[in-house]
């Protein structure tokens, strides 16, 4: 008797399963509308919202969007299987691997386009400090064609409550020695209850914000053809398998030591410049304090205004402002880490409407869209060229803007975004540059005697000689 | 019955068994003590409370600090909650983000329920199948299939899930529920073992009897063997059912679209944890535990029984 | 031929030709699909598991190895014995096997003899220290973490003696929190095996030793020992194959850093990768090494109390 009690449950739990694989893999998906995924993170999806409405009142397409933390994730089945997207926008897109499986469309009839009539200017014109050359990778018949479009271009290093700066007189530093001194300064004129910096190296880590800085350093006294060239991980043969030599301290490493040197004087020997424990701080907590003004600076990159205020539901009530990072030398440039520089959009070869999504990139490209995207998530930009733009009317209505506008204008850019092998196959977190993705920033702060700045330059030669082969046969490069 | 009842009567049979117990230690020649040991008793005992509050204490913590705002837990991290408030409670219900693929951890639960029940149900019942045939069949080849789920079982493989994800995704089970029920499907493991040594043991005269009415195998088998079974198939089902639904790895690799309670959890905990929001992570892992806290209340003795039988055979 | 479809009755063979078809027919289809999945989930996996080792990527795509090169992945493998973070993963791995067979086994012994000893409240302790054997991993791990961050409960304990518990999980002190972790959560599942194979013990022996006057530590060691000892081979060989299967714990309390990474988790890892060969022969390699090595101990700890049969 039982089992016929049993029968209608089973009946009901093999119907439930039919119906949820239903919805599932196997269907194509229609074409005629655009599908759009962005990385979920600190730009918010207002901008998107905003230039798909644009897009779909002056083209009658419809737009479907959303915004994921995940997709990297994701993205991998997404393509080889059947894609719920037309358009993927990411930082981390793996894309040299995608393209070289032939997964992603082939994007040269859009970089071909033409897309101011009167001048002539084509799409691949459109971009400045040298995108387009970044976007081209070899398919899997060794052809090399355009599969991906830059998605952003932004700043990283120190943003800094500009309100706090004019009420106590500080002057925004120019130079390294300027930031030192207004360190002690901002100790000094609080009796330390305002610390000049707060950082999260705790839960939600993010220690890397220093790179930024970091980075800055060292392509200024390295120079940036230098700098670029140290970004490929070759040696000057162009061989990889002794280029672990890059790292030497005493070598071509000398540089990256110099800028981390430079950080480990002003973080790690002063506590007292940082809020306490940094290395046990959350993101949220971090966030927190520069909200309350319990300190001056907080290492960001250009999503800072827009996530800090999403992450805490509330508006700053003091002006906000990205600094140009202060100069090792006065005499230099000011140099720029552009953070989202190797970030994608991509468009996948499995979509059903490619055409659509081309147009839409080329909607992307025109001032209003650029402009849009600046407004709305609060200060990054596309990876377009601005400089045409007039920019003026954004810059009066918020100062934080105005300062990215001034950093993105006159600074020398730099990134490390790379079609390196060696990156593309082992991941720019494993190989650039922290090897194996170890960084040192809490264990100087924690020690600073014990990771001082020889032991930890010597410890990332070391892994980076140790960790070298396995790079190599990864990439299989030699 | 109602809960209440249900609970009422477990207390007292607890009262029971501690008063009997009592009694047995207190008269029982095996369990008594004289000075030396006495002392070793004490302290053992105290080392044993220490650890069972490192058990509970965690829990409780979470427990009390899901009731209370943000800022009274920012304020007060180890004290009780001045105001008691079901706010986190009301917002984890309907907390989702495109992170957990807009699933709530209700439609979490949901999947987990879906899942287990049905991966619980036809590995239990293909397991008895195979067991019940090899027990108690003479056929060619019986002896290696035995021998080779033995070796199969001694045999310490590392690494087979590469192979295993390739596989999956050229069979297109990937990312499908039906292939999650695919894998979790295998009828010679633990339980195998189980219920091979249960049907061997097995009295065979009532299948005489049955076959003398001239029923068929299939008859015997669904009438006669599997009602006798119903003890260590209950068994094994609930232990089954715990193992799924706190399994992170196979859910995660192949289901990542529709995540279950076990791989969700993980995926609210970030974002809460992102967003600084603590009281709401708590109530979150409030809401998870209770239905396996639940079902080891129902089935404690169940479980634990069975787990030490199962884990033997290995 | 279906003449061999024979049921056994009780040791008696007995045929009945009539019905043996219909038997015969009922045997393939009981095991029909068990076998099937068994073949393509044991073997075919397995079995292409090996193949993946002479495999290497090639246009982001994993193809044959060249004659020429047939080893290519296995002399990857030893040449990245070099490599720190692949050596320091090996090391870290047999860690597991001092941890779970050396500490946390014995430890676990002692408690399960208490409560078999039924110490005050033995049945209450038994069920608590279960507890986390049937709570998911990512609820255990991360009230675990809470409780030594800047707001968890444990902190001020931990400040009062001048510690600062949120950089436990920072450096050297990172592996050491994945052990308390596990040992924490591991004894438990040891402490339900062994009372049961103590319950096993036939009264009349505990009785006599009792009556002997055998202090308990002498009984623990000369009596229950012996006779649980099964149990405690069993526990051993899982202790033991921890070393490869340890990645869950790390991976979700410190995501591998701190010289935490384990084979295991290594192996995760890499296991969604294109380059499906490098985690694919580092598991060769370890199942190879791991076999004899896992049954020699089995059969040598077999050997011990060989007479013992509860």
């Amino acid at each position: 008797m039982k089992k016929l009690k049993l029968i209608p449950f089973l009946a009901l739990a093999v119907a439930t399963t039919l119906t949820a694989c239903g919805g599932g893999k196997e269907r194509p998906r229609d074409g005629g509308f655009l599908s759009i995924v962005a990385y979920n993170g600190g730009y918010g999806d207002e901008w998107l919202e905003a230039i798909a409405q644009e897009f779909t009142n002056q083209t009658g397409t419809r737009v479907e969007f959303e915004t994921d933390s995940l997709i990297l994730e994701k993205i991998d089945e997404q393509l080889t299987g059947v894609s719920n997207y037309d358009i993927y926008m990411s930082h981390g897109l793996n894309w040299q691997n995608y393209a070289s499986r032939g997964l992603l469309a082939n994007l040269d009839d859009l970089y071909d386009t033409v897309v101011d009539e009167s001048t002539g200017q084509k799409f691949v014109d459109r971009f400045s400090n040298g995108a387009p050359e970044l976007s081209r990778y070899k398919n899997e018949n060794g052809e090399e064609h355009y599969y991906k479009v830059n998605w952003t271009q932004g700043a990283g290093g120190l943003v800094y409550n500009s309100s706090m700066f004019e009420k106590y007189g500080w002057e925004v530093p120019t130079t390294y020695d300027q930031l030192v001194t207004l360190c002690s300064k901002i100790v000094s004129d609080t009796n330390g209850t305002i610390k000049p910096f707060v950082w999260a190296g705790g839960p939600n880590s993010r220690d890397y914000y220093w790179d930024y800085v970091i980075y800055e350093w060292w392509a200024e006294l390295e120079g940036v053809e230098n700098f670029n060239k140290w970004m490929t991980f070759q040696s000057d043969d162009g061989t990889y398998s002794k280029s672990y030599e890059n790292f030497n301290p005493d070598g071509r490493g000398a540089n990256f030591k110099k800028a981390f040197k430079m950080w480990h004087d002003l973080i790690a020997k002063n506590p007292q410049y940082s809020n306490s424990e940094p290395y046990g701080t959350s993101l949220s907590s971090a966030q927190t304090d520069f909200y309350l003004e319990k300190a001056a600076m907080i290492p960001y990159g250009q999503w800072a205004k827009r996530e800090i205020q999403q992450m805490l539901k509330a508006d700053f009530t003091f002006d906000v402002k990205f600094m140009r990072t202060p100069r090792v030398s006065a005499e230099s440039d000011y140099y720029n880490f552009m953070v989202g520089f190797g970030d994608s959009i991509l468009i996948p070869e499995n979509s059903p409407s490619k055409d659509l999504a081309k147009q839409f990139i080329l909607f992307l490209q025109t001032e209003w869209a650029c402009k849009k995207f600046v407004e709305l998530s609060e200060g990054p930009f596309l990876a377009f060229d601005y400089s045409s733009f007039d920019m003026s009317d954004l810059a009066a209505k918020d100062k934080y803007i105005a300062s990215m506008i001034e950093i993105l204008g006159d600074s020398v850019n730099i990134s490390n975004a790379t079609n390196s092998p060696l990156v593309i196959a082992n991941g720019d977190t494993d190989v650039c540059c922290w090897i194996n993705n170890t960084r040192y920033y809490n264990d100087a702060m924690l020690d600073p005697v014990a990771y001082s700045v020889d032991r930890v330059m010597n410890d990332v030669y070391n892994a980076a000689k140790g960790s070298w082969a396995r790079f190599c046969n990864a990439a299989m490069v030699s | 019955m109602s809960i209440s009842t249900f609970f009422k009567q477990k207390v007292k049979a607890k009262k029971n068994a501690i008063r009997q117990s009592d009694y047995e230690r207190k008269n029982d020649l095996l369990y008594k003590r004289h000075r030396g040991e006495k002392v070793l008793f004490v302290f053992m005992f105290i080392i044993f409370l220490f650890f069972a509050i490192t058990y509970i204490y965690p829990f409780i913590w979470v427990f009390y600090n899901s009731f209370k705002t943000r800022i009274n837990y920012a304020q007060d991290y180890i004290g009780l909650p001045t105001s008691w408030t079901f706010d986190n409670f009301l917002e984890a219900f309907t907390y989702s983000s495109s992170e957990t693929h807009y699933f709530n951890i209700f439609q979490m639960l949901g999947m987990s329920v879906l899942i287990c029940s049905l991966g619980t149900l036809v590995t239990v019942f293909v397991s008895s199948c195979a067991a019940y045939v090899v027990a108690k069949y003479e056929f060619p080849g019986r002896n290696v299939i035995f021998s080779v789920v033995i070796f199969s079982m001694i045999i310490p493989i590392v690494g087979s899930l590469p192979s295993q994800i390739q596989l999956m995704k050229n069979l297109g089970l990937d990312g499908t529920i039906i292939g999650i029920i695919f894998l979790y499907s295998g009828g010679f493991g633990m339980n195998f073992m189980l219920l091979y040594s249960f049907f061997k043991n097995l009295s065979w005269t009532y299948v005489e009897a049955a076959k003398i009415d001239g029923a068929s195998d299939f008859k015997i088998f669904f009438s006669i063997i599997l009602p006798m079974a119903k003890g260590p198939i209950i068994a094994i089902s609930v232990i089954t059912l715990i193992g799924q639904w706190n399994d992170y790895m196979t859910p995660m690799i192949y289901l990542p679209n529709m995540p279950t309670i076990a791989v969700g959890l993980r995926l609210l905990a970030d974002q809460m944890q992102q967003e600084g929001n603590y009281v709401l992570l708590f109530s979150t892992i409030t809401l998870a535990i209770i239905p396996i806290i639940l079902m080891f209340c129902f089935f404690s003795k169940t479980i634990m029984e069975n787990t030490s039988v199962g884990g033997l055979k290995g | 031929m279906s003449s061999v479809f024979v049921k056994k009755e009780n040791g008696v063979n007995e045929k009945r030709k009539r019905k043996f078809p219909r038997t015969a027919f009922f045997v393939i289809l009981m095991l029909a699909y068990p076998v099937f999945h068994f073949c393509l989930m044991w073997f075919g996996v397995n079995i292409n598991s090996i193949l993946l080792t002479f495999q290497w990527v090639r246009n982001s795509r994993l193809e044959w190895v060249p004659m020429n090169q047939l080893f290519y992945n296995y002399n990857n493998l030893f040449q990245e014995f070099s490599d720190p973070v692949i050596s320091n993963m090996y090391k870290a791995s047999l860690v597991y096997f001092v941890l779970n067979c050396l500490i946390t086994l014995p430890i676990s012994l002692l408690f399960a003899y208490f409560i078999f000893k039924k110490i005050y409240a033995a049945g209450a302790f038994k069920v608590i220290f279960y507890l986390p054997s049937i709570l998911p991993i990512v609820a255990l791990t991360l009230v675990y973490k809470t409780a030594f961050e800047n707001n968890g409960f444990l902190t001020p304990i931990f400040n009062f003696f001048g510690l600062k518990s949120s950089t436990f999980f920072m450096g050297d002190t990172a592996q050491w929190m994945v052990w308390i972790f596990c040992f924490w959560t591991g004894i438990g599942y040891n402490v339900m095996m062994l009372t049961a194979g103590m319950a096993r013990i036939p009264r009349d022996i505990l009785e006599s030793s009792k009556m002997d006057g055998v202090p308990p530590l002498k009984e623990f060691v000369h009596v229950i020992i012996p006779l649980t000892w099964p149990t405690i081979t069993t526990l051993f060989i899982f202790g033991m194959m921890g070393v490869f299967g340890t990645y869950l714990q790390p991976m979700l309390l410190t995501a591998g850093q701190n010289n935490t990474n384990t084979i295991g988790l290594q192996i995760f890892r890499e296991s969604t990768n294109v380059a499906k060969n490098h985690p694919a022969t580092i598991g060769l390699f370890c199942t190879i090494i791991g076999t004899p090595i896992v049954l020699g101990t089995r059969a040598l700890l077999n050997h011990f109390f060989k007479e013992v049969n509860f």
